[in-house]
């Protein structure tokens, strides 16, 4: 058994094929696991509606229930007392959780922003955009002055066609990462704010959190 | 396919993009995550390291079309600023086992990564020394050909005099990457290149010549020369 396992190890890490640059607004690519589990999904809840309907239709009208003393009528709504179920968490708790979450998105929202520098770094900008290499050469007399400069080997080097596409894609990264620690950060103080102060400038949105205007306080 | 540059030593891969590479002194072991080639040469494989021209001021100097790196197989080096031994690595493929590199680093961070490239490129002696102190070293280096000086730091051409004195042979060679920021960030990168290589002549450090690094760094210069040149023949 061990021996199948070093043999294992040697093997190359087996890829999935990804969804196709061009159709990546269509989202993931659905591999047939995924099939399997949407299409149990969907049988499923089939199921479930035909026996509801089957249900329905052979109602018995005389039949007692006793949701038919436990149901009060609540404002025109039907309404059941249930027992709440029981907070298992302090607050304390929920913020540790809380925080949690916003650390590690913070976290990785670094990383990611380290990598988009180190890679723009890469790129290498139009030749214009740059100042022009200059290279002087000392010489006491003119004629001492290399030949071979001239001729020099040509290399054919990157045209960071990768770097450029995996810049694009780390860079929108970034962007959805810092909308998600924004939120978090304005939901969290709002949830806190014991003084109701508060007016709403704007909506929270897809790139942004909420902006609130507090009143101004005086510190004492 | 490879193709020997023309710095003996350095090699062009070509392929749909060319790439720097040096002859893998340990084959099958990389450095800092560098991509690998491998070329049959009849029978036998050879094994090549890429060399990044953004995470090297040296590579980027040949890339440029230096004139000369004076490192060549065989060749004893005194290296200045070592860091964790990405550059080094590949100055040590290029002077190959007969030659030796000495890696001088004085943070104690990047010195832990450049023992340990150490510890498999055997042509490295790393010293985890400050370069200022040249005589805290003096009994583990020899006589070297060539002096390479990236410490980033305001006196670094009085550094590198302090060990040509020491440690550079007559008519060796120093290549210096200098950072315009580093040593005087108000003033014109050119007027610091300048003055920097003013400061080389008071030290019988006579320079041959400057290129700046673009694209690959801004406000970058290395500055290529030679060390107590022989005196000019008059009659010639
Ligand atoms: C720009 S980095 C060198 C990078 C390296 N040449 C490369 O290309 O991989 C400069 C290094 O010089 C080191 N350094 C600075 N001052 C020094 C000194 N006085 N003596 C020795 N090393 C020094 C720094 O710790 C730093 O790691």
């Amino acid at each position: 058994m061990s021996f199948i396992k070093a043999q294992k190890a040697r093997q190359k890490p087996h890829r999935e094929r990804a969804q196709p640059s061009e159709r990546e607004s269509l989202g993931l690519l659905e591999k047939k696991k995924d099939y399997k589990k949407r299409a149990i999904n969907y049988h499923n809840k089939e199921k479930k509606l035909k026996a509801l309907r089957k249900k329905a239709q052979e109602k018995n009208p005389d039949e007692f229930y006793f949701k038919m003393v436990h149901k009060k009528l609540n404002d025109g709504l039907h309404w059941i007392d249930v027992e709440r179920p029981e907070d298992t968490m302090t607050g304390a708790q929920k913020a540790l959780l809380e925080t949690q979450d916003m650390n590690y998105i913070n976290w990785k929202l670094n990383i990611e922003k380290q990598k988009v520098a180190k890679l723009q770094k890469q790129i290498i900008p139009d030749a214009n955009a740059f100042p022009k290499k200059k290279h002087i050469i000392f010489v006491d007399k003119e004629k001492d002055k290399p030949k071979h400069l001239i001729n020099e080997q040509k290399l054919k080097l990157n045209d960071n066609e990768s770097v450029k596409r995996e810049l694009m894609k780390r860079t929108r990264r970034v962007k959805e990462l810092e909308a998600v620690s924004e939120k978090m950060f304005v939901r969290r103080i709002v949830s806190q704010d014991k003084t109701n102060d508060r007016t709403l400038v704007k909506k929270e949105d897809m790139s942004s959190g909420a902006i609130y205007k507090w009143k101004p306080m005086r510190k004492r | 396919m490879v193709e020997p540059h023309r710095h003996s030593g350095v090699f062009i891969a070509r392929g749909k993009e060319d790439a720097l590479v040096t002859k893998n002194l340990v084959p099958g072991d990389t450095v800092y995550g560098e991509k690998k080639i491998e070329v049959e040469n009849d029978g036998s494989k050879i094994e090549y390291r890429a060399w990044n021209p953004f995470r090297s001021k040296l590579a980027a100097a040949i890339l440029g079309g230096i004139e000369s790196i004076h490192m060549k197989p065989g060749a004893k080096v005194l290296y200045l600023g070592a860091a964790s031994g990405t550059t080094v690595s590949h100055v040590s493929d290029i002077v190959g086992p007969e030659g030796l590199v000495y890696a001088v680093e004085f943070s104690h961070r990047s010195g832990r990564d450049l023992i340990n490239v150490a510890k498999k490129r055997t042509n490295i002696i790393p010293i985890i020394e400050d370069a200022r102190h040249p005589h805290k070293y003096r009994m583990l280096v020899g006589m070297v050909d060539t002096i390479f000086a990236d410490v980033a730091q305001p006196d670094q051409v009085r550094i590198v005099a302090l060990n040509a004195h020491n440690f550079l042979k007559n008519t060796g060679h120093f290549v210096i990457s200098i950072k315009a920021s580093c040593i005087d960030s108000t003033a014109k990168p050119e007027a610091v290149f300048a003055s920097e290589v003013k400061k080389m002549q008071g030290e019988k450090m006579k320079p041959q010549e400057q290129m700046t690094l673009e694209p690959y760094e801004r406000d970058h210069a290395v500055v290529v020369g030679i060390y107590r040149p022989p005196p000019k023949n008059k009659n010639k």
